[in-house]
């Protein structure tokens, strides 16, 4: 077990500029009430939020729009791939639940026989600096989904507050390096283990959400529902994608976009069929999808517990709050079969 | 440098076929001039540079495995553009992805391929397959519906089958029309009163999906058991590799576990 | 409130209403949020008080298709929407029983919502039931339209573009607005694409440009395209300016007189010319 190493307060911009001689590095800053990771600014003050960085950093790895190669309007064809990013980079200061969002997304870029390179290349080129949360804010419930808020699984390096400055432990081979700057001092200090609480939107086991499928919860659910998309767009796992071609004098790319299963566009195909036309398909779609297929494909479900999708739901309608009320309802209607009444 | 799998590589156009009214079929060949293995049911997704991209099943390959063909019906962008394309024309190919027809397992089998419209197109490489290994199978008979004349397909090949003693063909078209003496019905209707038996035959189904779905609904009311119904689903694939997230039926992807599935593999809600 | 609640429970037990559109104050977190009560449902938990951001006309079409009869809860700008709904025969009257309640502006994250600065809409122009007092407030309009109107056009593309920039796409903007219902969005046409998906600046100024001509002289300025927002965009502004010029050309307000129609749909020999007019600046 590496040893923790102790930053001063005082000694963090110096550390942080050390870091950003050698790497690209990105933090978190407070712009227009939001927390988001943005390219260190020297000139900026600097502080790590003890939870949830509201801006997800999904967009570090899989941007909104993102080229995959060029081509000339004018010749027949001249599709060039791009080339994919090599530049070491260093992001600190996630949580766990962003690290979450990460494994997630590399099984569905990474785990594949046609793996995303340029996916890839992101990881590759990126060490993560994650930081051990110091609470929980109302919408966190990542207890719920089988994570903790200060697990280090699958951080390079772990970070967390401590009296007078932060505790360092490296968690790879590739984190070392980091904590080699000689303003970090070893030390026997360990972090204080915290009781987090946990229950607030639990839900039922993949298998059993399966079988809702065609249950009537979902028509009474998306009355209120306006699938708009934004929860997608906050959520760290959520990562469909469309691929067009934009072109513009002369010159064009071919691009992924996100997309998400929330609009109306989403499954309607070029002759007009649509097999996800209602809201009501649309909203069950996520929800199993968060709950279930994604467990069923990958051994993950793809929910983090981050609560961001109710921060951002412009209705004040809680996902999680939905995937528990579906749960209420599969044990009412296995408390009925049980006490031998029809189902409804 | 490692490629992306995402961006297509080029196909020439080597030739173009008016199959009907709104369906062409195009005979592509890599630039790269190498072998394209693509198994009976597989798709690929074929660019027009600044058009975008769209999915097609391989319908036809070449002894040699070089040329390939797919057949479009024009019904959206990139399908309007493909039907601007000339010969000689380069596109762009990626693939071949998805699973294919299990015609290993249908060895000595009697097989009944019914096909609605250009949902033909996904099913002739296993009748293509069929004839190249003949004596491996039983009975094949093959329904095919379209619209009107105007939309057949594949007219020189149902020449073929229509004189192919080991084939039985039973072509139908929608609704009466003038000059047609054959068959008239859709295709569901045309399966009952065929009354197609199960026996220990296999079917598969590929068309529109109202047709896709009240076919597998006859054939089901005629005792055909699940997993000997199989099916070729099209479900906007974009991606083809199962990343994009569009084409699930549940926890499925159809680009990666299908397209091709029988029955007892997808749930009932997915026909 | 009891008021409300009293006359709700009446038109239950009458059967006037299958179902009632209000806001239901959630037990656990406190938060406000739209709801559907059902005849049989407690309504202690029903509320309406400067918490009630949410235009409820949204939700019409669906549950017009659902329930024969709905009550629904208005404020002004929302009772203006319904107009505008109404006009454009997208919900029968027959099926609404509109509850008109007075409302002094409404509070968006504890301060009062921008939209309210400038309202003299505070009761709705339609009503079965009203509920509570308010004059109407004699505010000048447009204010801030005039404050951009000032602006050279450099500075107002500068001031736009900013925010074009930060567009995500979502189509929050387009869901939660009642006016915005065609069946397949001119965003999500591909023949021909008119509009790129991706979220750069070109195609993101298409889409709030085109959105917001599209709403010109129906937008009945409900203000929920902007509080939506997550990147906070002041498209209201967009909006606001159409609806001004609308007002300026055909002396009608959107929504603001039942039945009457949305101008730029009706052609009568009095249209001004200037409609055909460019603009030179």
């Amino acid at each position: 077990m590496n040893k923790w190493r102790k930053l001063k307060t005082g000694d963090l911009k110096a550390y942080l500029s050390g870091l950003a001689e050698k790497w690209e590095l990105w933090v978190p800053y407070f712009n227009d009430g939001k927390w988001e990771f943005g390219p260190y600014d020297a000139g900026r003050d600097i502080d790590f939020p003890d939870s949830i960085i509201n801006v997800s950093l999904k967009q570090l790895f899989f941007p909104k729009r993102r080229s995959i190669a060029t081509f000339d309007e004018n010749s027949s064809w001249s599709l060039k791939q791009v080339m994919p990013l090599e530049k070491p980079r260093i992001i600190m200061g996630l949580h766990p639940c962003d690290v979450a969002g990460i494994k997630y997304m590399d099984k569905v870029f990474l785990d594949s026989e046609h793996k995303d390179v340029l996916y890839e290349a992101e990881r590759n080129r990126t060490i993560l600096i994650g930081m051990a949360c110091g609470k929980m804010e109302d919408n966190c419930h990542c207890t719920d989904r089988g994570l903790s808020p200060d697990s280090s699984n699958g951080m390079d390096v772990v970070y967390t507050r401590t009296t007078g400055g932060y505790l360092l432990q490296s968690m790879t081979k590739k984190g070392e390096p980091l904590l080699q700057s000689d303003r970090l001092k070893d030390t026997d200090e360990k972090p204080v283990k915290k009781d987090w609480r946990r229950g607030k939107y639990k839900i039922a086991s993949p298998e059993e959400f399966m079988t809702m499928y065609d249950d009537r919860i979902w028509h009474d659910l998306s009355d209120i529902c306006l699938t708009c998309g934004i929860c997608t767009y906050a959520c760290p796992t959520c990562v469909c994608f469309l691929v067009a071609d934009e072109k513009f004098k002369g010159k064009g790319e071919r691009v992924t976009v996100w997309d998400s299963c929330q609009l109306q566009s989403y499954s309607r195909m070029a002759g007009g069929h649509d097999t996800r036309k209602t809201p009501a398909s649309r909203v069950r779609n996520r929800t199993l999808d968060k709950f279930a297929y994604s467990h069923l494909r990958y051994g993950q479900i793809s929910c983090t517990g981050c609560g961001r999708c109710v921060l951002v739901c412009p209705l004040k309608r809680s996902f999680p709050q939905l995937g528990a009320t579906v749960t209420e309802r599969l044990q009412k209607k296995k408390e009925k079969v049980a006490a031998g009444k029809e189902e409804d | 440098m490692a490629t992306i799998e995402l961006v297509p590589k080029p196909a020439t156009i080597n030739e173009i076929i008016e199959e009907s009214r709104d369906v062409k079929s195009f005979v592509l060949k890599m630039n790269e001039d190498r072998a394209m293995h693509v198994l009976p049911g597989q798709f690929i997704e074929v660019s027009v540079q600044g058009y975008g991209e769209a999915t097609f099943a391989v319908t036809r390959t070449s002894k040699d495995k070089k040329e390939f063909t797919i057949s479009v019906k024009r019904i959206g962008h990139l399908t309007k553009m493909l039907h601007r394309c000339a010969e000689g024309d380069v596109v762009g190919v990626r693939g071949p992805y998805g699973n294919s027809f299990p015609v290993e397992d249908w060895k000595a089998k009697d097989i009944v391929i019914i096909g609605g419209g250009i949902g033909l197109a996904p099913l002739r490489p296993v009748i293509d397959h069929i004839l190249q290994h003949r004596k491996n199978f039983g009975e094949l008979e093959i329904i095919f519906g379209a619209r009107s004349p105007a939309d057949i397909l594949y007219k020189e090949d149902l020449r073929g089958w229509e004189q192919d003693k080991s084939i039985v063909l039973h072509t139908t078209i929608d609704v009466p029309f003038e000059g047609w003496n054959g068959r008239v019905g859709v295709v569901p209707v045309v399966v009952k009163d065929l009354a197609v038996k199960p026996d220990s035959k296999i079917a598969l189904v590929c068309g529109p999906p109202i047709m896709i779905k009240f076919t597998i609904a006859a054939l089901k009311e005629l005792g055909w058991p699940d997993n000997r119904i199989f099916t070729t689903l099209e479900m906007k694939m974009q991606c083809g590799i199962g990343q994009c997230g569009r084409c699930n039926i549940g926890e499925k992807f159809i680009c990666k576990d299908g397209p091709v599935f029988s029955l007892d593999q997808i749930p009932a809600h997915a026909i | 409130m009891n008021e409300i609640r009293n006359k709700i429970i009446e038109l239950f037990s009458k059967g006037e209403i299958d179902v009632m559109l209000g806001y239901r104050e959630d037990a656990t977190t406190g938060a406000l949020k739209a709801a559907v009560f059902k005849k049989d449902d407690t309504l202690d938990d029903l509320v309406f008080d400067e918490r009630c951001v949410q235009n409820l006309v949204n939700y019409l079409p669906t549950l017009t298709a659902r329930y024969k009869k709905i009550g629904i809860m208005l404020k002004g700008c929302d009772g203006r929407s319904l107009v505008t709904q109404l006009v454009e025969h997208r919900i029968n009257k027959n099926q609404i029983v509109a509850f008109s309640i007075a409302c002094d502006g409404v509070k968006v994250g504890g301060k009062t919502a921008e939209k309210c600065d400038d309202c003299a809409v505070n009761i709705s122009p339609i009503a079965d039931h009203a509920f509570g007092k308010q004059e109407p407030k004699k505010v000048p309009l447009y204010a801030r339209v005039r404050e951009i109107e000032k602006m050279a056009p450099a500075e107002r593309w500068k001031f736009f573009s900013e925010y074009f920039a930060k567009c995500e796409r979502c189509y929050a903007c387009r869901q939660i607005c009642p006016s915005c219902y065609c069946e397949i969005c001119i965003a999500d046409q591909q023949e021909p694409k008119w509009i790129e998906p991706s979220a750069k600046l070109s195609a993101n100024t298409m889409w709030h440009l085109i959105r917001a001509y599209h709403l010109a002289g129906r937008c009945a300025d409900c203000g929920e395209c902007e509080r939506v927002c997550p990147q906070e965009i002041p498209m209201r502004l967009l909006n606001n300016a159409l609806e001004k010029a609308v007002q300026e050309m055909f002396k009608v307000r959107p929504g603001t007189v039942p039945d009457e129609l949305p101008p730029l749909v009706v052609l009568s020999k009095d249209d001004p010319d200037s409609i055909l007019e460019g603009r030179n600046e």
